[in-house]
């Protein structure tokens, strides 16, 4: 086979598949399931950068039906975001803490969307290589990757909208409150008891009017919810619904405030830990990017 | 996902004053006192992992989240 043929090919193969290696590594938080997932993941990406470094070599030599197999394989990639879903979905009668659809919804698109990322950096590094060179095109394929690292891995989080700090857990009451957010009504002296020895208040304070109607998204909450159980552990089982992890809203100010009784009672990791959820797509808002929100917030 | 289960309803009642309750649609446990509200709140919410409310009136419900 001519050498202007393979080496294009190879080039894309290579950096496509690094490519979707490095993005999966980054996904174990929300992922942290098997071997075998991550074996489904990079095979799906090895085919996606596969079609990515076959298709400018295809129609360098006018076989321009190779590019119908980029709409074929687009229509798998739509199948990988299913797939995540349908998985997470099982699981979540048996969370302890739900991530809810919002969550959910959230990660499938991600797993979808490094899928094409893959197919793009494998493109670039092969068209690189057909039309520069193996060193240039290998360069390209890297920046391509370097780009979608960017977007895909630096999401905006709960951090930056909003001031996270430690809230103090009180009753009134039976009334849970941190800092007279009212989070819910625990019936139990017991509970109360145990809430104010091991629990944990976290405030969270919205920066601006974008992203206090961010943190009024449900989803949006369940995430940190979700998210500061499974990293920090509940004390929580079966039979003792009272040790969920809420996040309520304050209506007068529209902070948000975390309770929850974790397993490990480190009030700096938590606050990391909130501090690192990422906004979700879904739930992400810009009221003040219209005229009316903005005449509205002053 | 649009699934059907008992969340939001009251499970059960648990109740120091016969007067405050009336019996409908729930069970209804009447007790002798807060400590015996407390043990049967403790029960049931564990048995039917639900939450326990107390409405400061003497009445404990159990509600499924």
């Amino acid at each position: 086979m001519a050498r202007e043929l393979w080496q294009p090919i190879v080039a894309g193969l290579a950096v496509g598949t690094l490519a979707r290696l490095y993005l999966l590594r980054v996904d174990y938080r929300h992922y942290p399931t098997t071997p075998h997932g991550a074996v489904t993941h990079v095979s799906l990406g090895f085919i996606a950068a596969f079609v990515g470094a076959v298709a400018v070599p295809a129609l360098v030599e006018r076989e321009f039906t190779a590019v119908t197999f980029l709409v074929l394989v687009a229509q798998q990639f739509r199948e990988v975001r299913k797939m995540e879903r349908d998985h997470l979905v099982q699981l979540e009668d048996r969370e302890p803490v739900p991530r809810g659809p919002d969550y959910i919804e959230r990660i499938a698109l991600v797993f979808e969307a490094r899928n094409y990322l893959t197919m793009f950096a494998a493109l670039a590094a092969s068209a690189g290589t057909r039309f520069l060179g193996p060193v240039p095109g290998l360069g390209l394929g890297l920046a391509a990757l370097a780009v979608g690292t960017r977007l895909s891995l630096r999401p905006q989080t709960v951090g930056e909208i909003a001031v996270v700090r430690p809230g103090k857990l009180e009753f009134n009451g039976t009334v849970l409150q941190v800092e007279g957010i009212t989070i819910t009504a625990v019936g139990r002296r017991e509970a109360r008891e145990r809430y104010l020895r091991e629990g944990l208040g976290v405030v969270i304070e919205p920066r601006d009017d974008n992203a206090r109607a961010t943190l009024a998204s449900i989803g949006q909450r369940q995430a940190i919810a979700h998210d500061a159980g499974a990293i920090l552990g509940l004390r929580r089982d079966v039979g003792f619904q009272e040790f969920t992890p809420l996040v309520r809203l304050d209506l007068d100010t529209g902070r948000a405030a975390l309770a929850i009784v974790p397993m490990e009672p480190d009030r700096e990791m938590l606050l990391a830990v909130v501090r690192q959820v990422p906004v979700l797509e879904t739930a992400r808002s810009r009221p003040l990017a219209s005229r009316w929100g903005r005449k509205a917030a002053d | 996902m649009g699934k059907h289960t008992l969340a939001e309803i009251i499970l059960a009642v648990i109740a120091e004053r016969p007067d405050a309750v009336a019996a409908a649609g729930a069970p209804v446990f009447y007790v002798r006192d807060g400590g015996e509200r407390e043990r049967l709140a403790t029960f049931l919410s564990q048995i039917l992992d639900a939450m326990a409310h107390d409405l400061e009136i003497g009445v404990t419900i159990i509600v499924k989240h």
